[in-house]
């Protein structure tokens, strides 16, 4: 299965929120990397024709989606960033009325609830109400129901935010034990949660797409961009106020800083092996901080 | 060789022996290659209006079996108290179906409903005809009660009849200007207003329509009908921009 977004522009107004966006997808798991309001959740509504882009278009397996219609949503599992669900369904019922309205078949979409809610360790409160449930367990939900059709092409629009940790490392397990054979992406402006499950990251930054490629790839892109340097004390809000600081740490009356620049920040600086996060840094620096 | 001898020489014919093993490999191989089978099941529309129907809040049938038997009781054992009961109630009726049908936007759903099989156009449909059904058989079972008190079919059409067309043309109205983010108050609130103006036009212009100016049933009649032509109108436009996207940016940096 390939799934091509060939061009994708998305404009509000004035507000350009996704620009000239080209990528190709097959099966693995993407994650989508950027600041608030960097455009993906405007990409994920295209992806999953809840919006209409305008100019480009989206190409599932040589069809256009929008030609496609209910025959490519019944390929797709959809979690939004603001989840929604009906205060009185408890969550055996809102899976059966989001399986009623996938299409699927009533003795099979019983079933498929009840695999879902143990997958997703709901078994035990299937029968209470929605709006009892922890941030954690309404993430869990919802991911469930976007898995309720097993899709070939699941759109996970930050699905962790809100989440503590531990839920945050069992919804990453979840996802990589579901995402075989299926397209994921899986939007986020948290690095962790792509850093070990992706196969191919993408950022984007102002509706632009700036980098794509495995996450070793596109290490290289900052390889000599990360420093490490023992500074006074003293001297650190000089330093945090010039630079990109990735990270701060007290050391024995020094603090060791984690710089991220173009050029090297200063005597005693060394170039250290660069991670996800430092990349992440380098393509959203706080403007006026030296690269 | 003739058709006759290779259908003679094929029902000669004798396929190998099947053994376990080679069958159990069949039907792991079949299983697993149906995993990957998409099937659209086909589901009737009156079966998607069913499970629809199940799905939609208790609240909704309590209120609409509340209205209906306490105008029951009015019409049964106070036919007086009748009528400006049901003047007071009938645009209210209109208030639950839209509430019942801007759920979707008010709870988040509409998002996850947009991207399913059936999406939002299909379920805004299915609430549309449930809830407008139910509507007219409780309008249908009023003007019954009334005209079984006495109550002229031409004063009955007036003031329920008219009233609900016209309520049910507002409510989507103000669901159409508000973008779908009309709160339940202000449709509750146009609701009661409705109900105030339909009782004050029995209180004070009653007389005057049917007494002096003798309102004819051709006139009710005509009335009614571009009331739910309008009615109608505002729904199809409602239904037609119910999957729109707003044109409001969905976040800034």
């Amino acid at each position: 299965m390939e799934l091509r977004l060939d061009r994708l522009t998305k404009v509000y107004g004035s507000k350009i929120a996704v620009d000239d966006f080209s990528a190709v997808l097959t099966e693995g798991v993407y994650g989508l990397l950027g600041a608030n309001g960097a455009g993906k959740t405007t990409l994920m509504r295209i992806l999953c024709d809840i919006l209409r882009p305008t100019r480009g278009e989206v190409i599932c397996d040589n069809f256009n989606i929008q030609e496609m219609g209910e025959e490519y949503r019944n390929l797709l599992g959809y979690l939004p960033q603001d989840f929604g669900y009906y205060p009185n369904f408890t969550a055996e019922k809102f899976l059966l009325y989001m399986a009623s309205l996938k299409g699927l078949d009533k003795r099979f979409a019983r079933e498929r609830s009840e695999e879902l809610l143990d997958l997703t360790g709901l078994d035990h409160v299937k029968r209470k109400k929605i709006g009892t449930f922890s941030g954690g367990m309404k993430q869990r939900l919802g991911i469930a129901q976007a898995l309720l059709n097993n899709p070939k092409i699941l759109v996970l629009d930050e699905p962790t935010a809100g989440l503590d940790p531990k839920e945050r490392v069992r919804f990453r397990n979840l996802v990589s034990s579901i995402s075989k054979n299926k397209i994921v992406v899986l939007s986020t402006h948290i690095v962790s949660d792509v850093e070990y499950i992706a196969g191919d990251i993408l950022i984007m930054r102002d509706g632009k797409l700036i980098v794509q490629g495995g996450p070793e790839e596109i290490l290289k892109e900052v390889k000599d961009f990360v420093w490490e340097m023992r500074v006074p004390s003293t001297q650190t809000e000089q330093f945090t106020g010039k630079f990109n600081v990735a990270n701060l740490r007290n050391e024995e009356g020094m603090t060791v800083l984690r710089i991220i620049s173009e050029e090297c920040p200063g005597n005693g600086a060394v170039n250290t092996v660069p991670n996800l996060e430092d990349l992440y840094l380098y393509y959203f620096a706080d403007k006026g901080r030296r690269l | 060789m003739k058709d006759s001898e290779i259908k003679i020489l094929l029902k000669e014919c004798r396929g190998p022996e099947i053994d376990r093993e080679c069958k159990e490999k069949s039907i792991r191989f079949v299983t697993g290659q149906m995993k990957d089978i998409r099937v659209l099941y086909h589901i009737s529309y009156w079966e998607r209006l069913k499970n629809m129907a199940g799905y939609l809040s208790p609240w909704v049938w309590a209120v609409q079996a509340a209205i209906l038997m306490l105008l029951g009781y009015f019409a049964v054992l106070d036919s007086q108290s009748m009528l400006p009961a049901a003047v007071a109630a009938v645009p209210l009726l209109g208030c639950i179906g839209c509430m019942e049908i801007q759920r979707g936007y008010m709870c988040g759903m509409w998002e996850m409903e947009k991207a399913c099989r059936y999406d939002l156009r299909q379920v805004v449909l299915l609430k549309l005809q449930i809830m407008g059904g139910v509507d007219m058989a409780v309008v249908v079972c009023l003007l019954a009660m009334a005209t079984g008190r006495g109550i002229t079919l031409s004063k009955a059409v007036f003031y329920i009849l008219l009233p609900y067309f016209i309520s049910c043309f507002i409510y989507f109205t103000i669901l159409c200007r508000t973008d779908r983010r009309a709160s339940d108050f202000v449709i509750v609130g146009a609701g009661i207003l409705m109900s105030a103006v339909m009782w004050v036009l029995l209180n004070c212009i009653d007389e005057v329509m049917w007494s002096y100016l003798d309102v004819r049933m051709e006139w009710t009649a005509l009335a009614a009908i571009a009331a739910a032509d309008l009615m109608l109108l505002s729904v199809r436009r409602f239904w037609k921009i119910c999957d729109k996207e707003s044109n409001k940016v969905w976040s800034y940096d």
